[in-house]
């Protein structure tokens, strides 16, 4: 076990920002926190990283207490932070520098990331005279310039364009293929069902859902149905019990009790002669199941 | 609790603020002025023409081309005046009598740059007067500078009359001094005094200047890496502890090695003023030697001696100057720096917003200013009073936001000595110690705190429920 953290805690006063938050990253990999704003994510975040003190808790790497100053942790905060009048490459070696590295590797490092990142017309520029997108290819360059074993991305995609964001997926694949242990923060949930294995949701300091991602969709079984056809299927749908949660111009979408409803929905579809463009049975989306859990633990609160 | 990787922040923090414009713009601008100050202050005496009271005040040209002299005095006579008035291309002529004058009078009226100069013995004095053309070709005050000129060859030549050599002659007329004192007090020098009081004035407030600047750079600093979030950063390298060491050090090194460049600012335009200030002591200091006949080396030793009198004065103003108070002085400007800058850091990693830092940084000033008062004004008041020191004076001395200031004039002054010196640096450094406790244990929660703005009861808060 690699990184353990164990009921973590944070008080403010009167106001609990985090309640008792536990999990691991038993294997290299990515593992996603998830939650609403002011879920406590980087709350969480903080303290694994040291910089925030804990009221309860530990966190625990290779089975001893974590100290991001010794060990080679990598953080691409969620607010981005430059020195915006100092040259970027003077910024890059003090922080290389603080990690412990020395100049040449430094210089290897950034030529490395620089090339892959696109970064090589802006080594003479302060941080003021770059883009929004390039200080945080610069942040990403920062967090992974010691070549940390533990990397922490928190919304490492939010304000990137499309070709930027694919840069970056490339990077945290790279990683991943290097048996990194990653923990990623993001609100968009196509990401994260890309990279990662294991999730915690979390709400209001609380962890609403845990597990490994494939498992839980497995538990769900596919109950989304949507279907497309060159006819009015929805009589045919009644006739089995389905009420449509959404129509639209290119979709007909139901939510199934058990596949036997989809089975014999489609029997009644091919027996009608109605042509049929897509019939897609399908596993509820991590979107889904994140929505789905925040309003139930809101309704517990509602009644706490 | 962790300082490791302080001396990296140090080395980046002193190497990104030495290259800033703000630093070498200032560093450049004050150096100049100090500089030209010392510069100007070498060229003030020549420029406003010395010591004019006496000689009249002429600042340009003397326009005089003859110079008529009917000498009564029965102890001169016109040809004494020859060789000192010929170095000015002034020719001499004498009259016999009143009624040659009278002629001469007459060409003095057709406006010919002329001057009648002539010298009465009266019952008890002699009289001198200078007469000069009714049409203004000759100011009064050429007329008087020619007159007083006059006057010192006849003094210097009526000692010689009576057998005195030249070093006699400049012993006689060398200037006086008087003063008053109780008996058994001891005596006070009017420039001494000047000096005494001058002295803390500008230590205090280049110190107070400095202190203040670089502490409010320490928190503009810090205050930048909490708002820019540069901060998260740095803390998955070092703890918040490290970055505060770090900063206050090379925040403080930087300061000191500004006031430096100001010092030999100061020393390189006083080695050029000196040369100057020698040179006009010599003019205006030796006595008028007729014939201008200044024997060798008269004019190096009078610029000499005015030079070391006033070296005299400012070395009895300065009694405590030497290498153990420069020690201590550099010392108390360092832990005092510290002493700020820890509540500067605070300070400054205390707010969220970058716009607050002006107001937040209030109480700083105040308590700076408080410090610098204290130390300014019974050290300027004190020399007046019985003993030359009172209570607020010693009060100063050893209280930690008024030592930094107070403690360097009082023991280049020597109203401090070693000991009281040591006592004063004691105090400081535990209040400091302590205050870096009280900071290292807060200061972890102030700079991730990112909530409501902090007050003063939240801070204490922080460190009682730590």
């Amino acid at each position: 076990m690699s990184l353990q953290v164990t009921n973590i805690s944070k008080q403010y006063g009167n106001f609990t920002a985090l309640k008792g938050l536990t999990f691991s990253l038993d294997e290299p990999g990515v593992y996603a926190l998830l939650g609403t704003n002011g879920a406590g994510k980087t709350t969480a975040i903080r303290i694994i990283l040291g910089m925030l003190s804990k009221n309860s808790g530990e966190v625990l790497w290779k089975g001893k207490p974590l100290s991001p100053v010794s060990e080679k942790v990598g953080y691409l905060a969620e607010e981005r932070g430059l020195y915006p009048k100092f040259k970027i490459m003077e910024q890059l070696h003090y922080f290389a520098e603080l990690k412990g590295m020395k100049k040449p590797d430094i210089d290897k490092a950034i030529d490395y990331w620089f090339e892959k990142l696109e970064l090589n017309d802006y080594r003479t520029k302060t941080a003021e005279q770059l883009s929004k997108g390039n200080q945080q290819k610069i942040q990403l360059v920062a967090a992974l310039i010691a070549d940390p074993e533990l990397l922490i991305l928190d919304e490492p995609l939010s304000g990137l364009d499309p070709v930027n964001a694919n840069l970056f997926k490339e990077v945290i694949n790279e990683e991943i293929a290097k048996n990194k242990y990653i923990i990623m923060s993001c609100h968009q949930m196509p990401v994260i069902e890309e990279f990662c294995n294991d999730i915690t949701i979390m709400h209001h300091g609380n962890a609403v859902l845990q597990g490994n991602l494939n498992e839980i969709k497995k538990s769900y079984g596919r109950v989304n149905l949507s279907v497309k056809a060159d006819g009015d299927i929805l009589p045919l749908a009644q006739q089995c019990g389905l009420t449509p949660v959404a129509v639209t111009p290119s979709n007909i979408d139901f939510k199934i009790q058990s596949e036997d409803q989809a089975k014999q929905l489609l029997n009644k579809i091919v027996a009608a002669d109605i042509p049929l463009v897509r019939f897609d049975l399908r596993e509820p989306s991590l979107h889904e199941i994140f929505v789905e859990h925040i309003e139930k633990a809101e309704e517990k609160e509602d009644k706490e | 609790m962790s300082t490791h990787g302080w001396q990296k922040v140090f080395k980046f923090t002193f190497i990104q603020q030495l290259k800033s414009k703000s630093f070498i713009i200032s560093s450049v601008l004050i150096c100049t002025l100090i500089f030209a100050m010392m510069i100007l202050l070498g060229l003030l005496p020549t420029l406003t023409g010395g010591d004019d009271s006496s000689s009249g005040g002429v600042t340009g040209d003397i326009t005089i081309n003859k110079l008529y002299i009917v000498d009564n005095s029965g102890i001169t006579e016109a040809k004494d005046y020859l060789d000192s008035f010929k170095e000015m291309n002034i020719e001499v002529i004498a009259a016999a009598d009143s009624s040659e004058a009278e002629g001469y009078s007459e060409i003095v009226k057709n406006g010919t740059a002329c001057l009648l100069l002539t010298f009465e013995k009266q019952e008890n004095y002699i009289s001198i007067h200078a007469g000069r053309p009714a049409d203004e070709s000759v100011t009064s005050e050429e007329a008087n500078h020619i007159a007083a000129m006059a006057e010192s060859v006849f003094n210097y030549k009526r000692l010689e009359k009576f057998g005195l050599d030249q070093s006699q002659i400049s012993t006689a007329l060398a200037p006086t001094s008087t003063g008053t004192s109780v008996i058994g007090e001891k005596t006070v020098n009017p420039i001494v005094e000047a000096i005494k009081a001058m002295v803390p004035m500008l230590s205090s407030l280049i110190l107070f200047i400095l202190i203040i600047v670089y502490g409010q750079l320490v928190a503009q600093s810090i205050a930048l890496e909490k708002t820019s979030k540069v901060m998260e950063l740095l803390l998955t390298s070092v703890r918040p502890l490290a970055v505060i060491i770090g900063k206050i050090l090379a925040m403080g090194s930087l300061s000191l090695m500004q006031f430096m460049m100001f010092i030999l600012s100061g020393v390189a335009g006083g080695a050029i003023a000196m040369p100057m200030l020698m040179n006009f002591a010599a003019s205006s200091l030796t006595p008028s030697i007729p014939g201008g006949a200044v024997p060798d080396g008269a004019a190096g030793e009078a610029g000499a001696d005015f030079i070391n009198e006033l070296l005299g004065y400012i070395g009895e103003a300065l009694s405590g100057f030497n290498a153990v108070s420069l020690i201590y002085i550099v010392i108390v400007f360092l832990i005092g720096f510290i002493f700020f800058a820890l509540i500067a850091g605070l300070i400054g990693a205390s707010i969220n917003r970058s716009e607050d830092l002006n107001n937040a940084m209030q109480p700083f000033a105040l308590i700076g200013v408080a410090g610098f008062y204290l130390a300014y004004f019974p050290s300027i008041f004190a020399p007046l009073e019985e003993g030359g020191e009172n209570l607020f004076m010693t009060l100063s001395y050893y209280l930690p936001i008024s030592s930094p200031f107070a403690l360097p004039s009082a023991m280049l002054t020597g109203n401090m000595n070693a000991i009281e010196g040591l006592i004063s640096i004691l105090i400081l450094l535990v209040c400091t110690v302590l205050l870096a406790m009280l900071v290292a244990r807060i200061y972890e929660q102030v700079i991730m705190h990112t909530g409501n703005k902090l007050k003063i009861s939240d801070i204490l808060g922080m460190a009682k429920n730590k």
